[in-house]
Parts: C-alpha cells; sequence; structure tokens
C-alpha cells in the first residue's frame, strides 16, 4: 500500500521520487530508460489507486501524482522525444509516461496556449504528435488508475487540452488566484470541516472576485476544487491523505514562492485548523449545514432573513417631518443564498413610492445601503423594493418580507428629538414620544398634536407619554387603537448590530459576542433565557438594575434567544410562577464581509461603466463608456492595468492623468480615443489574458474596473515576429466542422474561404489585411488586420471600399449581419482600427440607403460636410411627407431645447412618434430607433424585414430616429 | 451566573467582551480608552458610512453608554476620537458629494480605504474595510499596536513590511501626498488669491438672520471660543455660521459693510478638498495675520521633546503635519491644540507654523 501522508523534508520536494515500492528500486539512479520509467510509473498509480481507495473518500487520482523528480521529468521528455521521432508515432508501451509528459506541461500552463509549448518540450510533436490518442490514454488512465475525469463547461469546451490541464491538479496560472479566493473565504472557514468537497468547492467559488476566465472554469469543477483545497488547508495536518504528500509539497512549496499567497495561506490555515479543532471537539456547530442542522431550527424557507427595510422620519423644520425607507442589506441573504448574489450585483430596483429612478443593487451588498425618501406611502401589501429584472425564486424571498404590515396605524419612536424609527406593533410605552401615522385622520385626533408629513397618503400627530400617564390619555390611546403595556425592554449594547429593528430582529458578525441590556419599568421575580434549544435558564431578579446578557459567538445562521420574566412565590417544586412576559429575539449572524483591494468599501466616488461587464475587446475598440462622479474638489486618474494569465502586472498605461471630478463620457471617451490612436502596434495588447480599469483618487481609494477576456478553443493569435505580422489560428479543441473566411476592405461584404492548414501554421499578412473570421458550432471568432503600406499620411489609413461593389446590396438582412460583424471584430492595431470604423460606417450608410432613401443619405452627407441652419432645415423636411413636417420639427425640437442624453433621447422619440399617430407600437419605434442608430445593438434573428419595411412609415420612422440622433452627434445649436 | 451559551452579568462583562471582539486586549494598554473608542467607533464606520458625523457619535454612545470609567466624559472623547480619525486618514469628510439616485448632497463621513504610512521603521495603520473586517493576516495583527486612535506597526530589522503590506492591497501612502502642500505666500496674498475672487464670482447678497461671526483678532487676545458673537455692525471679511434646519451650522466667508452681508459665500470652497471649518479657520488665521494681530503658539520643553500649544484651533493638514512630525505621540498630551514634537523636529515644526498659517511664537513659552 502506498503511504500518501509520508513527508519530505527537502524544500525542492517533489525532486525526490518516492521511498518505497517498485520506485524505491530505481531511487537514486541519474538515468531511467524509458522502459523503466513506464513500469515504475504503472506501478506507483496502481498503488496510488489502492491506497485512495482504502481511504474510501472518492479521492481520484492525478498524473501529476507521479513518482518521478524533476530532473526524471525532463529526461522523460527526452525520451518521450527520441521514441516519437524514432517509432515516428505515439507508442502504446509508454503510454502512462505520456499521460505523465501531459499533465507536467499542463502544470506549467498559462492559460493562453498549450500545444506550442508542448511541441517545444517534444521534439518531433508537430508531425508525429497525436492529440486525439492522447487524450484518448488520459481517458484509458482515468479508467484504469480511478484518475481524475475533467467536467465542466470550460472542459467540454477544451476538449484535448481539459484532460492533461484537470490532471495538473493546480497549474501554476491558478495557484495565486486559488490562494487568493481561499483568504477571502477565511472568515467562513469554521464550516469547511464539515462540508463534503463538492460544498467546499461552492463555497470557494462564491468568494472569488474575479479572475481569468480560465479559472472561472477551474471553479466549476466544485468536487475538485473541494478536494485540492482541503489539501492545502490541511498542509501541516496528518489528516491530509487525499493527495500523494511529494505532489501536495510541491504546489505548497510553489506557492510560497509568491510572497502574498503564501501570507493569504497561513492565514486561512490558522483559521482552518481552529475550526478543525473545534468541530471534532463537538464544541460547535453550523445549523445552516444540511448535514449538521440542529433538529428544532426551523426549514430554511420559513425562517426569518431580515429583508424588512427599516423606516424612520426626521425633522427637517418646525413640526414638518420626511419619511425615509432604508432598503434592507443583501449581505446576510446572499451570503446564505449565494446563487442570488449576481443577481443582486446586476439588477437594479425601484422603491415603492421613492419615484421611477431605478437604483444599482448592487448597493445593497454593503452594511447599511443609503436611505431614500419616501414621497408616497406604499399601499398595504405591496412589496417595496422592485427588482428589475425579475426573478422568480428571488422575487418570492423579497416579496415574502419587504413590505409594510398592513395596519390603520403605523408608530414612530423618537430615537432623538429630530428622528423616529419606525416600531412594528401597536404598543406604545410611558415616558416614550412618537409619531403616529394614518391613512385615516379621524383616527388621530385624540392623540396629540398634528405635524406635517412630507408624504402623500398619510397623516400624522405627535404622541408624547409621560411617565405616568394620566386617565384621559389612556382612554385616547386606547381608543385610537394603541395598547399601552409595561415591559422589560431589551436593547443591545456593545458593539452595536449590524441592524435593530426594534422588534427584535439583528444582525451580527461571528466575530462579535451580541449583548443586550435587560431594563424593567416593574417587579418581577426572575429572568428565564432560553438560546435556541438549550435548557432554560432562571435568574433571580435581585434588584430594580438593569442587567447584561452576553452571549456567545454564534455561528453563522439564525439563532432564537428568549428572555421572560417570572413572577410569584418560590418553591422546591415550582420555583417560580406566572410568566409575566417574554420576547423573542432573532440573531441574525453572518461573517464579516471580505475586503478585496481594488473594490470601494464605500461610496465615496461612483463609477458607472457601460457595457456593465466590459471585455478587453469593448476597451480596445473603444465601445466603453465610463462616467465618474464624485467629490467636485478631488481628482481621479484613469489606468489601464494589463495582466498575464497568472494576474500578474504585465503593463501599466495612465489614459486620463489627475482629472477633477466628474469624469463625464465625452472626457473619458476623449482620452480613449486618444489612446487608441497612440497604439501604433498593440500587438502586445492583445497579448494580455485579461485587464482592469484602475480608477484612483488620491485618499479616496481606487476602483477597479475588469476588463475580462474569453480566451475560445478556436481563436486568432497575431504576432510581430522580425517586422512580419504573422496571424495564426489557434485549435484547442474543435475537431472539424469549421471554416475560415476573409473580406476585404475593399469587398467588405464578400467572403473568401481560406485554407485552414495554412493559418494553423500562421501566415504573413502583410499584404494581406481585412476580416479573418472563424466560425464554429457555437464559435464565431473575427479579427481585423492591417499592415499598412509604408506609405507617408493618412492615404495609409484609408480602407478604399469599392462603392459600387457596396451599392449592389440589396439585402438589408446580410447588411445588417456584415456590420454586425465588422463592428464586433477585435482591430489588431490602429491602422485596422481606422478601416474597420471607414467599413461600418459604409454599410451603416448603404443600410440607411435602403430604409431612409438615396436622397436623405445624400442630405445627411452634406450636413456633415456643412452642418449649416439650411441644411438642417432641409433634413427636418425630409423626414416624412407633408403631413407630417411637424413631426420632423417636434424630433428637432426635443435636443434644441433640453438637449438630453441618448436614452432620453430615445424615449422622447417614441413618445413623440406615438403623439404623431406615426407609430402606435413603442417596440416597433424601438426597433426603427436601433435600425437608424445603434444597429450593432439589435439582438440576431429577430428582425423580419420584409415584415418591417411593409409597416407604414417605415421610412418616416428612421428618418426622424435618424435625424434626432444627428442632432445630438452634431451638437445642433439654436438659429436665429 | 453562566451557561454554556450566554452568561448574565455586569457591565464590566460586556467591556471584556468588547475588549475581546475588538482584539485590544493585548494591543492596547488597559487604560487607554482612547484607542477603545476609537475602535468601536472604526468597527461602527465599517457599516454606518457613508453617514453624517452626529450619527456615528449617537451609535458610539449608544454603544458605550454603560461601560464605566469612560461614561462620563463620553460625548467629549467621542468628538476627540472622530477629529483623530479624520486626522489620521481613517476617515474622510466629504462635502457636497452625489450619491447614486440620493436627492440630498450631505456633508458625510467616509471611510478612507486600508492603507499604509512608513515613517522610519513605524508603519502607521489607515483605513477601515466594509464591517471593519481585519485586512491584515492574523500574524500582522497580533503585532498591530494602539496608541489612541492610531494604529501601527513596528518593523524589525531587515523587514520589508512595507512590500508585504503593498502585496495585501493595501495603498501605499507618502508623505508627499499625505500632508497637504500650502503654497508657501503672505496672508494678504493668500486672501487676494484664493478667498476674494470666489467671493466676489460666487458670493450671494442676501440678509443672514442669526448668522455668528468669528470676531477678527485684536491686542486682547480674546479665546477663540469668545470670539464668535452675533453680527453687529462689522465691516470687511468675516468668518460666520449660521444654524440651518437639519445638520450642523454652515460656514460661511463673508464680506460685511456696517453690519450688512455684501457676499456671502458657503464653504467649503467647492474646487478646494478640504473641510468647511478647515478653509474657514485658514482664512481667519490669514485675516488676523494680515491685520497684524496673527495666531500664536507657545513650545514648553518637556524631557523627550517639546510641546507646542496653539491659540486658533489648527486645521486637519495643520494636525496631521504636526502629528506628524510628533511621531503620533500627541494624543497622550494633547488637550486641544496641543502637540508634542521631538527636539530634533522642534525646528521644522516652527516653520511649518509661522510660513504656512502665520502663527507667531508666544513670549509665554517656558522651560
Amino acid at each position: 500500500m502506498q503511504a500518501l501522508s509520508s513527508r519530505r523534508s527537502s524544500s525542492a520536494r517533489f525532486a525526490k521520487p518516492l521511498a518505497h515500492g517498485k520506485a524505491a528500486r530505481i531511487q537514486g539512479k541519474l538515468t531511467l530508460s524509458a522502459d523503466a520509467t513506464e513500469s515504475s510509473l504503472r506501478a506507483h498509480f496502481t498503488g496510488l489507486k489502492q491506497a485512495k481507495a482504502e481511504r474510501a473518500m472518492g479521492d481520484p487520482v492525478f498524473a501529476l501524482e507521479h513518482c518521478l523528480d524533476a530532473e526524471q521529468v525532463v529526461q522523460l521528455a527526452s525520451s518521450l522525444s527520441s521514441s516519437l521521432r524514432s517509432d515516428r508515432r505515439l507508442t502504446d508501451r509508454y503510454w502512462v509516461s505520456w499521460v505523465v509528459h501531459a499533465a507536467e506541461q499542463g502544470y506549467a500552463f498559462n492559460g493562453q496556449e498549450y500545444w506550442d509549448s508542448f511541441a517545444q518540450r517534444t521534439q518531433g510533436w508537430n508531425t508525429f504528435g497525436d492529440r486525439a490518442l492522447l487524450r484518448d490514454w488520459f481517458a484509458r488512465f482515468q479508467r484504469k488508475y480511478n484518475g481524475v475525469c475533467p467536467r465542466g463547461r470550460w472542459s467540454a469546451h477544451y476538449r484535448y487540452i481539459s484532460w492533461p490541464v484537470t490532471h495538473a491538479l493546480l497549474p501554476r496560472d491558478l495557484q495565486v488566484q486559488l490562494a487568493e479566493s481561499i483568504y477571502n473565504a477565511r472568515f467562513n472557514l469554521d464550516i469547511a470541516p464539515g462540508l463534503d468537497p463538492e460544498d467546499l468547492g461552492a463555497l470557494i467559488a462564491r468568494y472569488t472576485y474575479g479572475g481569468s476566465s480560465r479559472y472561472e472554469g477551474f471553479l466549476q469543477q466544485q468536487d475538485l476544487v473541494g478536494r485540492i483545497v482541503r489539501a492545502l488547508l490541511q498542509e501541516d495536518s496528518e489528516e491530509q491523505a487525499s493527495l500523494y504528500r511529494p505532489t501536495l509539497d510541491r504546489i505548497t512549496h510553489d506557492l510560497t514562492l509568491m510572497g502574498h499567497a503564501r501570507e493569504w495561506m497561513q492565514e486561512a490555515r490558522s483559521l482552518y485548523s481552529s475550526a478543525s479543532i473545534r468541530m471534532s471537539a463537538g464544541q460547535r456547530r453550523y445549523i445552516d449545514s444540511p448535514t449538521d442542522q440542529e433538529p428544532s431550527s426551523p426549514p430554511l424557507s420559513e425562517e426569518p432573513i431580515l429583508l424588512t427595510p427599516h423606516l424612520m422620519m426626521r425633522m427637517v423644520a418646525h413640526r414638518r417631518w420626511n419619511i425615509y425607507l432604508e432598503p434592507p442589506s443583501f449581505q446576510a441573504f446572499c451570503a446564505r443564498f449565494p446563487e442570488f448574489r449576481p443577481h443582486v450585483e446586476r439588477a437594479r430596483y425601484r422603491i415603492e413610492g421613492h419615484g421611477d429612478s431605478a437604483i444599482p443593487s448592487l448597493g445593497l451588498l454593503k452594511g447599511q445601503p443609503l436611505e431614500r425618501i419616501l414621497t408616497k406611502w406604499p399601499a398595504d401589501h405591496q412589496v417595496l423594493l422592485r427588482f428589475e429584472p425579475p426573478l422568480g425564486d428571488f422575487d418570492h424571498f423579497v416579496a415574502r418580507e419587504c413590505k409594510l404590515p398592513p395596519a390603520a396605524l403605523w408608530l414612530f419612536r423618537f430615537r432623538a428629538g429630530d428622528i423616529a424609527d419606525f416600531s412594528p406593533g401597536l404598543m406604545v410605552r410611558p415616558g416614550n414620544s412618537y409619531i403616529v401615522l394614518s391613512n385615516e385622520l379621524q383616527r388621530l385626533h385624540q392623540l396629540g398634536e398634528r405635524v406635517h408629513v412630507a408624504c402623500e397618503g398619510i397623516f400624522g400627530v405627535e404622541l408624547i407619554l409621560p411617565a405616568k400617564v394620566g386617565r384621559e390619555q389612556q382612554r385616547a390611546v386606547a381608543a385610537a387603537g394603541l395598547v399601552m403595556r409595561q415591559t422589560v425592554t431589551v436593547t443591545p449594547i456593545g458593539l452595536s448590530p449590524r441592524r435593530w429593528t426594534g422588534n427584535g430582529e439583528g444582525e451580527w458578525l461571528t466575530t462579535e459576542h451580541p449583548c443586550f441590556l435587560l431594563e424593567h419599568d416593574h417587579e418581577f421575580s426572575a429572568f428565564a433565557i432560553r438560546l435556541n434549544n438549550s435548557p432554560e435558564t432562571i435568574i433571580p431578579c435581585v434588584s430594580d438594575e438593569p442587567s447584561y446578557v452576553l452571549v456567545e459567538r454564534l455561528p453563522a445562521g439564525v439563532h432564537k434567544l428568549t428572555i421572560a420574566t417570572y413572577d410569584g412565590v418560590s418553591d422546591h417544586a415550582h420555583p417560580y410562577g406566572r410568566s409575566n412576559a417574554n420576547c423573542d429575539i432573532n440573531l441574525s449572524v453572518r461573517s464579516p464581509a471580505t475586503w478585496t483591494p481594488g473594490i470601494l468599501c464605500h461610496e465615496a466616488f461612483v463609477t458607472n461603466v457601460s457595457p456593465l461587464e466590459p471585455t478587453l475587446d469593448d476597451f480596445l475598440s473603444g465601445r466603453l463608456d465610463l462616467h465618474v462622479e464624485g467629490d467636485r474638489a478631488r481628482k481621479v486618474t484613469c489606468s489601464l492595468i494589463l495582466m498575464d494569465a497568472a494576474g500578474a502586472e504585465l503593463h501599466r498605461e495612465i489614459l486620463l492623468k489627475p482629472h477633477l471630478l466628474p469624469i463625464t463620457t465625452a472626457t473619458w471617451s476623449q482620452a480613449l480615443n486618444k489612446f487608441l490612436k497612440q497604439q501604433t502596434g498593440d500587438h502586445e495588447l492583445s497579448a494580455a489574458s485579461s485587464g482592469c480599469l484602475c480608477i484612483e483618487s488620491e485618499d479616496l481609494g481606487e476602483h477597479r474596473i475588469r476588463l475580462t477576456t474569453q480566451c475560445e478553443p478556436l481563436r486568432w493569435a497575431i504576432r510581430n515576429m522580425q517586422g512580419h505580422i504573422n496571424l495564426r489560428l489557434i485549435n484547442e479543441g474543435v475537431e472539424s466542422g469549421f471554416e475560415v473566411r476573409r473580406y476585404t476592405f475593399r469587398m467588405p461584404l464578400i467572403a473568401n474561404v481560406e485554407p485552414i492548414d495554412d493559418l494553423l501554421l500562421g501566415i504573413d499578412i502583410t499584404q494581406m489585411g481585412g476580416l479573418f473570421s472563424v466560425t464554429a458550432p457555437d464559435i464565431s471568432q473575427s479579427v481585423i488586420v492591417d499592415v499598412p503600406e509604408a506609405r507617408s499620411g493618412f492615404s495609409a489609413l484609408r480602407a478604399s471600399i469599392d462603392v459600387q461593389s457596396l451599392q449592389s446590396a440589396q439585402d438589408p438582412a446580410l447588411l445588417m449581419s456584415a456590420h454586425k460583424q465588422w463592428r464586433r471584430a477585435r482591430a489588431c492595431n490602429t491602422s485596422a482600427r481606422f478601416k474597420q470604423n471607414q467599413v461600418v460606417r459604409a454599410i451603416h450608410r448603404r443600410l440607411l440607403s435602403i430604409t431612409c432613401g438615396e436622397i436623405w443619405t445624400s442630405l445627411e452627407d452634406q450636413l456633415i460636410e456643412r452642418p449649416t441652419a439650411s441644411a438642417w432645415e432641409r433634413l427636418d423636411q425630409a423626414v416624412g411627407p407633408r403631413q407630417w413636417f411637424n413631426y420632423g420639427v417636434s424630433l428637432s425640437r426635443v435636443w434644441l431645447t433640453d438637449q438630453p442624453d441618448e436614452r432620453a433621447l430615445e424615449e422622447k422619440y417614441v413618445s413623440i412618434s406615438n403623439a404623431y399617430h406615426v407609430s402606435d407600437q413603442a417596440h416597433a419605434a424601438r426597433i426603427f430607433w436601433l435600425i437608424a442608430n445603434r444597429p450593432q445593438d439589435l439582438e440576431d434573428d429577430v428582425l423580419d424585414w420584409d415584415a418591417l419595411l411593409r409597416v407604414s412609415n417605415s421610412g418616416t420612422m428612421i428618418r426622424g430616429a435618424r435625424l434626432m440622433y444627428l442632432c445630438k452627434d452634431l451638437n445642433r445649436v439654436n438659429t436665429p | 451566573m453562566s451557561s454554556t451559551r450566554f452568561q448574565v452579568g455586569a457591565s464590566s462583562m460586556v467591556l471584556r467582551a468588547l475588549k475581546d471582539d475588538l482584539c485590544l486586549e493585548r494591543a492596547a494598554s488597559p487604560q487607554d480608552a482612547v484607542a477603545l473608542v476609537a475602535s468601536v467607533v472604526r468597527r461602527l464606520c465599517g457599516f454606518m458610512c457613508p453617514c453624517p458625523q452626529s450619527a456615528l457619535a449617537t451609535a458610539a454612545k449608544r454603544s458605550l453608554r454603560a461601560l464605566p470609567d469612560i461614561s462620563e466624559k463620553i460625548d467629549e472623547v467621542i468628538a476627540a476620537v472622530l477629529e483623530d480619525l479624520l486626522v489620521g486618514g481613517d476617515l474622510i469628510e466629504l462635502a457636497q458629494v452625489a450619491l447614486t439616485g440620493l436627492e440630498e448632497k450631505p456633508t458625510w463621513l467616509f471611510c478612507a480605504p486600508p492603507s499604509f504610512l512608513k515613517s522610519a521603521e513605524r508603519l502607521y495603520i489607515f483605513g477601515i474595510a466594509p464591517d471593519d473586517a481585519p485586512f491584515l493576516p492574523a500574524r500582522l495583527l497580533d503585532r498591530l499596536r494602539y496608541d489612541g486612535s492610531t494604529r501601527f506597526v513596528d518593523a524589525t530589522t531587515n523587514e520589508s513590511l512595507d512590500e508585504v503590506f503593498a502585496s495585501l492591497g493595501l495603498r501605499r501612502l507618502v508623505e508627499t501626498t499625505w500632508l497637504t502642500k500650502t503654497s508657501i505666500e503672505a496672508p494678504g496674498a493668500f486672501i487676494e488669491r484664493v478667498v476674494l475672487p470666489r467671493i466676489r464670482q460666487g458670493g450671494l447678497v442676501g440678509a443672514m438672520p442669526g448668522v455668528s461671526v468669528l470676531r477678527h483678532a485684536d491686542s486682547i487676545q480674546t479665546r477663540y471660543r469668545d470670539r464668535w458673537a452675533p453680527l453687529e455692525a462689522e465691516s470687511g471679511l468675516f468668518i460666520g455660521r449660521m444654524e440651518q434646519p437639519y445638520g450642523a451650522p454652515l460656514w460661511y466667508v463673508m464680506d460685511l459693510h456696517g453690519g450688512q452681508v455684501e457676499r456671502a459665500l458657503v464653504l467649503p470652497f467647492y474646487d478646494i478638498a478640504s473641510r468647511a471649518c478647515d478653509q474657514a479657520w485658514r482664512i481667519q488665521l490669514a485675516i488676523d495675520a494680515h491685520s497684524g494681530h496673527p495666531a500664536s503658539y507657545s513650545m514648553r520643553n518637556e524631557s523627550d521633546g517639546c510641546r507646542i500649544d496653539s491659540s486658533f484651533p489648527l486645521p486637519l493638514s495643520a494636525k496631521r503635519r504636526l502629528l506628524y512630525l510628533g511621531g503620533m505621540k500627541n494624543h497622550q498630551t494633547r488637550h486641544d491644540g496641543s502637540f508634542w514634537i521631538p527636539f530634533a523636529a522642534c525646528e521644522t515644526a516652527e516653520r511649518f507654523l509661522q510660513t504656512d498659517l502665520w502663527l507667531s511664537k508666544s513670549d509665554t513659552q517656558s522651560t
């Protein structure tokens, strides 16, 4: 049997082979024959399989868990290369060696390319190699030795390299990223010892913010991730037996070479080991864990989740009050239901009674979201937060708790002189003051003096209760439907809870002791306190002094603390008599939030980016809008940071020098265009695996906007090879059924099919500018390349489009498709980008000439050439037939009077078109707006062009949309 | 009396738990109430910010109300701690900030991002993470020390702690950016350059009922608090404060003529990143110095340095510089406007007070 947990002392841990089994017989030899290596590997993996099977934990075998040292790995590569060249094929007798050799390459995988590097390490591979056979051998390894099997979307996508990369356990490019995720999840590792690998993997994925697309793919293999994470956390423990010890030591050693990864892992291990001790001692339980749930806990779906918004009133002038709604924090909710976190991060919400503004719900993931004024009192049962887009289960949770209780009266208890907090229920206490609200004014008459509440549909009075309430006031209070009681007051003390509803519900952290102050305004004999289902503890009440209750730190979840009072004479059988009162406190406990560098903790400045999840392509193609708002006395700097596949910084460049806030879209656009124009040879940019925009503001900190790249198994690579630009098609998994087409700048609609074999080896494109597109099922990758001739001036940047060829195109669907393809393609350098823009404009112009008519496009050209008042008037008149002359004028007036942004412009366009009965359907009007101005945003395959062009007034509509857009684009001004 | 999951007891039990939760048991001296209050305020900031300063003060008071020893002067201590956190850079006050979807543009406190400043072998830690979650690993947290409102770690010989902090994602502050630079100029030139153009351009005319003005200094040397008075028949450039329906009174710079407001401009100036009170105090220092009655400072030698006392409130940036020169050791000896400076830095501190704030040295110095 293999001893999985054998320890090694050398720092170069994997550099020593096994000291037992068959491998022991080869130890010490400097060179091994290929046959001897193969047989030792087979024996090793047989033993490993058996050892793992005896643990019965379902741990798979990885090819990286081999028994070779570093030198022997190099020798293996050499002997396999020799074998390949001599046999002129992969020979079956070394199949395990090939698997190990490929897994070693997987360990060094940089996330960008596998086969090129593999071929460099394996001479003869490009000629005699066979990816399919190697994949079959991995499958055989999986069957024979209970090897790991790649899973997840990434693996399905990369059908060849997913095997060696998965068998590499934790390739170097993922190590730092995984260490960071484990560190982010450190406060939740107290539950890790009780989780199965799949759940542990899910936990780690939940605490991952960003990372490369490959890392995202890695995290999809949750069972695998869970096993690796547990092994890394147990690294120093003798319990660790799921991974072959020298392999784990090797990974750990590589991790220690990266300074901060070492810190992260040390911290996480420390928290994990203390949690393991607690778990094994049975002192602590995690009540939310499905396998370890306390029997008495109510089902998860029935537990309160503290999504009740907090209402408060604030005095803004004498006897004048505003009502504010403080939305609930969704931090605890998302910690318990992580599947909803992406929705909360992306959605927007509106507040009932606040107005129509849609607020990004990302702000709800903070401890205390910002309060919003209520100008209209919500109706009974009305859900107070409406999320967009809707999401069934999520909305169900929100609807259950996120609403006002239906009532005839609502109480707000004074917290300070000018602030009053909503107090659920109808109970009032002597010595307190309240604002009482009702939508029936007559209910309030007797209660107190009227106050003005700036909220439609509600009336208010101020109710002041002295310590001893007179009979008349008691009657008035009762007549209004309020209840006056003497009670024990339970209030948090010490570290304040994140939330406290005043109704016995609060939110604490796992790292804090909830403490309460018990005060009473009447006499009784004893307190009885119970936490969850523990036995009740009776504490005699010996004085009128307040008492303090300290609850020990609780695990994440919902706990119930019950405090009751007893009165009466004590005897042996029944120490205390009747229960006077009791209250239940729901303690919602969660882990502390994780601080992630580069994410602003608080909204000291606000960034808006469009699209919401921009890619590096969006940035390089100038399709990224940015707006930064904040303190106008502060300056921000915007920088581009490019990273390699391992997340290491490759390149940093300032795009916008210190600039006073706000950064408007126009300022950003100018800076971005300037940067893109300066990029004469940005082939290096395209080598980046990911990047981010870093917006930095002196003492306020920095906010990083991630720019991702989607690495497809079929993709383009461009390299500058000694002055020659080489274009190469990289195929890492698509077996057949793909096609490469090339479109020239001159004939941008006509496709030429290109030979694939040449492109797989790489071609010199010095004389071959244009768009190269490769398509396969579910994959489409386009790149625009151009190497300007050594001519001077702007002529080198002219696309020289063949106008005749374009004019001959009559099919709008074809033009739309070509427009999208050219616009979405990635331009590899500045000249390609220039030509791309010319082609896109020319195709769009042709589309407009079909839909709006040649006369219109000529008038547009004249206007762009010379934007005079008469040119604008001609355009106004050309929008529609005579009976709709005012339609065009009205559209123009929108810009001339308000100068709204594009979104508002579109809304106005729809409403004016409706008002003039040019189009009664808002949906159709929006489609016409997109055709006219943003065809790239139209969904694929939703347009029935025949039907669309048959719509009466379609030409008028599109011309109207163009007119409005041009007013904004060319900044039309009023003329006398 | 106790059970396995909770205890019932006196307020001292709560205090112990509080220190335990804030990791203060080992890091701060038991007598250091300021460190405790500062840690409580930081914890509150971790989930309350952005919010008004008064909300933080109220919440801190509520958290600490039943604790022995500190409840008597609690308002004073909390106010001093909040000022210390602003001076040190844990908190930032931003005025007129447009927050997403919020109608008002309030003056609120924001948490600074986790950062550090290296000063010789000492690394000062600033900033507050969400939930006040620790942003240092346990190994470094164990070495964190509290001295009043400041937190620091002392590096050992040959230890590159600053590199470790940077790799953990903490922002590296450098002295030149952390200490706000001011241009050295005569007080009259400062008024001409900074105040007058703005008040001429943006100042509004109109009555300001109930406004209080800060009277100019004169030879009598009235205390700062006693210089505030209702508007009478003053003429010239004045600092004023006026109550508003909600929130703290607003600061104004006003051009007065015979008690009438010719022009008034609310502070802070929209294009200068500092607090309203700091701008007001610096303007007043310039006015007084220009009129020949500069505010004064005194120096008193102590065993390991000297103590500087100012007769007038110093702007935040000045306090920060003096704190920095004093190695952040000031809170122990400080009452309002008092700073400890080591002998080696006394000359620099004096030069700063005289050139940047136009203060003059008082004759009442003692040894």
